[in-house]
């Protein structure tokens, strides 16, 4: 779909998933993206502001933690949530400097474990475990569950990402009015915070009966009023970046960011193999457990890394 | 498990069913043949063809794509049985497989026993040991996952009658999750052994234990010596159904852990399916199939053959 109109509208974060060598491969129909959505109930009774910095975002822990609330939700039965972390992280402390480090992986320049970038990522997350900010047994509890808790109150915040965010929202009992969100801080620089984002493509069989058919459907998707009609029934982020107001209040505040280009994409869409990321939620709970390091966890994910793409 | 079935109808109908009746000299007809024919080409195109074709994709690395699969030999299986991963999943599944079969037959056999009684309560009894049964696996498997929640109904239980100190975090914690999910399966299953146990002991004739009591056998000696080995075709079934099915484990597995936390509750179906769906490696996961369908099968076979060395006839 290289010659369609559209893609001169490609946001740059999609751009990168959406081609191979010079080819647009896909249309980006909806983007979601790893937010940080908090009980705003809870803040406003701990005194707690939306943190914009690491060191905000450590305060805000203690503050509620003082407050006898679990600062930080963190769901991590079957792996899933532990994923988010890494890639919200690693927007700010590896894509925001080094976008093409993929590029460098694949070629054998770097690596996860040599990489700074990557090993501060990991060594953040610890930061919040060993400081006692997250759900207690998080390993046990399933990703429901800790949606709940922050919609319940008895928790301040969770890491998810967009589209469970209407879920949240419906725990609430105040619905969308006691549910914000924000962007999850990793440095010191409110300014350099970026923001996962990953499309949801749509492709054409190049081989199908009706390829000139399929590619005019791509075309009406395309129209800025049908962009707009699919993002705010879905619930979801526009997938070009056309001129569209997006009417689910979950997803304003970001929306600065993501119109300033402040993203990146989800790390595991940029691995060469599902292995990785699989070794990434399964390694990654014995990590969490303590029964393996972040060394050994790196070197697991280099491993399945260098197998490429089967 | 026919065969033992059909045997015990046999006993049950107080003899050996009649053989057929094959007039001499007469040639049989081969029309019924022919319509056996449509149900026997329907087997072969959805039973037979599709497990010979997963047992040849066992020997390449088809990845699902239209390209031709490479032959890659044995190296599938040589992987499975050097990966730590899979060989944890496989440790799993025996571990598994073990506990269950043994804890699930002696819980059902017992229970059988206690309610093969005149106790006033004992239909009412029978139905709420056998209602878990019923259930299906993954809606039993999402309920459990909320009950062993660290702050779930059966930690909140143990805290509620003072004893916090055996609250556990039952399928986070990696050295229990296991045990976690074997208990649940046995909760699930023991009724259904208790049903096979009750009609195995229905079947028992009152006079075989009132002549082993004239003769002065006790309780246990007439149990010993009278029951259990009347009840060796039962547990022959017991055995064998118990066996297979939590050898191929999956639904429960799936739906409280997904195999966590880590590797601790993975099981060879579950590494299947992953590397399968997840991973794309179908050659690799058709190799771990046929380990898994031999492992059925010789277990299965060896149970069967050992057990019916046992059985005795009434």
């Amino acid at each position: 779909v290289s010659q369609a109109s559209w893609t001169s509208s490609l946001p740059e974060d999609t751009r990168k998933l959406a081609t191979s060598g010079d080819k647009v491969l896909a249309f980006p129909v909806g983007r979601n993206a790893i937010v940080m959505a908090y009980n705003k109930k809870v803040f406003a009774a701990a005194g707690i502001a939306v943190p914009t910095t690491w060191s905000e975002l450590l305060k805000a822990c203690t503050a509620l933690k003082a407050a006898g609330k679990t600062p930080i939700a963190n769901p991590l039965q079957g792996g899933v949530y532990l994923q988010f972390w890494m890639y919200a992280l690693a927007a700010t402390m590896v894509y925001a400097d080094n976008p093409d480090i993929d590029a460098d992986m694949t070629a054998g320049r770097t690596s996860f474990a040599k990489d700074k970038g990557w090993n501060s990522v990991f060594g953040k997350y610890l930061e919040l475990r060993d400081a006692g900010f997250f759900t207690e047994g998080a390993l046990g509890v399933p990703p429901d569950q800790g949606l709940q808790a922050v919609a319940g109150g008895n928790t301040g915040m969770v890491l998810t990402v967009t589209p469970a965010v209407p879920q949240l929202t419906k725990f609430a009992k105040g619905g969308a009015a006691d549910i914000g969100v924000f962007a999850l801080p990793a440095t010191e620089n409110a300014a350099e915070t970026r923001i996962p984002v990953a499309p949801d493509f749509v492709a054409v069989n190049a081989e199908g009966k009706n390829v000139e058919a399929a590619k005019g459907f791509l075309d009406f998707l395309a129209k800025p009023e049908n962009v707009a009609a699919y993002a705010n029934t879905m619930g979801v982020l526009p997938g070009l970046d056309v001129d569209v107001k997006v009417t689910n209040p979950g997803l304003e505040p970001i929306r600065p960011m993501i119109d300033g280009g402040r993203t990146a994409p989800y790390a595991n869409y940029l691995w060469p193999n599902g292995d990785v990321q699989q070794t990434l939620l399964q390694s990654g709970q014995q990590w969490y457990a303590k029964s393996i390091t972040t060394p050994q966890l790196l070197a697991q994910m280099d491993t399945e890394y260098a197998k490429g793409n089967p | 498990v026919t065969d033992v079935l059909e045997r015990a109808a046999g006993q049950r109908s107080g003899g050996s069913p009649a053989p057929p009746v094959q007039r001499a000299g007469r040639v049989r007809p081969s029309t019924p043949y022919w319509f056996v024919l449509p149900a026997l080409g329907l087997y072969a195109l959805v039973v037979l063809y599709p497990t010979v074709a997963g047992a040849v994709y066992a020997f390449t690395d088809w990845t699902g794509r239209r390209t031709a699969p490479a032959f890659v030999g044995l190296d599938n299986f040589s992987e499975l049985f050097s990966t730590s991963s899979a060989l944890s999943a496989l440790r799993n599944t025996l571990l598994i497989a073990v506990c269950t079969t043994v804890v699930q037959t002696v819980i059902g056999l017992a229970l059988a026993l206690a309610l093969h009684s005149a106790l006033a309560s004992r239909n009412l009894l029978r139905t709420l040991f056998f209602a878990p049964a019923l259930l299906p696996p993954v809606v039993m498997g999402v309920l459990w996952q909320y009950l062993l929640t660290p702050t779930g109904p059966l930690n909140g239980a143990l805290s509620a009658v003072g004893l916090d100190g055996l609250s556990q975090n039952w399928l986070g914690e990696p050295s229990i999750a296991l045990g976690s999910v074997i208990g649940v399966i046995i909760w699930q299953n023991a009724g259904l052994t208790m049903v096979i146990y009750l009609a195995g002991l229905q079947g028992i004739p009152d006079e075989l234990l009132e002549a082993a009591e004239i003769d002065g056998a006790s309780r246990p000696q007439r149990f010993r010596y009278v029951t259990l080995p009347l009840l060796m075709p039962a547990t022959t079934i017991v055995l064998s159904l118990t066996l297979i099915s939590s050898l191929k484990l999956f639904d429960q597995v799936f739906v409280m852990t997904g195999g966590g936390p880590g590797y601790a509750t993975e099981t060879l179906s579950m590494i299947m399916y992953k590397e399968a769906f997840v991973s794309g490696r179908y050659g690799y996961s058709a190799a771990i199939a046929l380990v898994l369908t031999m492992l059925v099968f010789a277990f299965a076979l060896f149970q069967l053959r050992a057990l019916r060395r046992f059985e005795v006839e009434t």
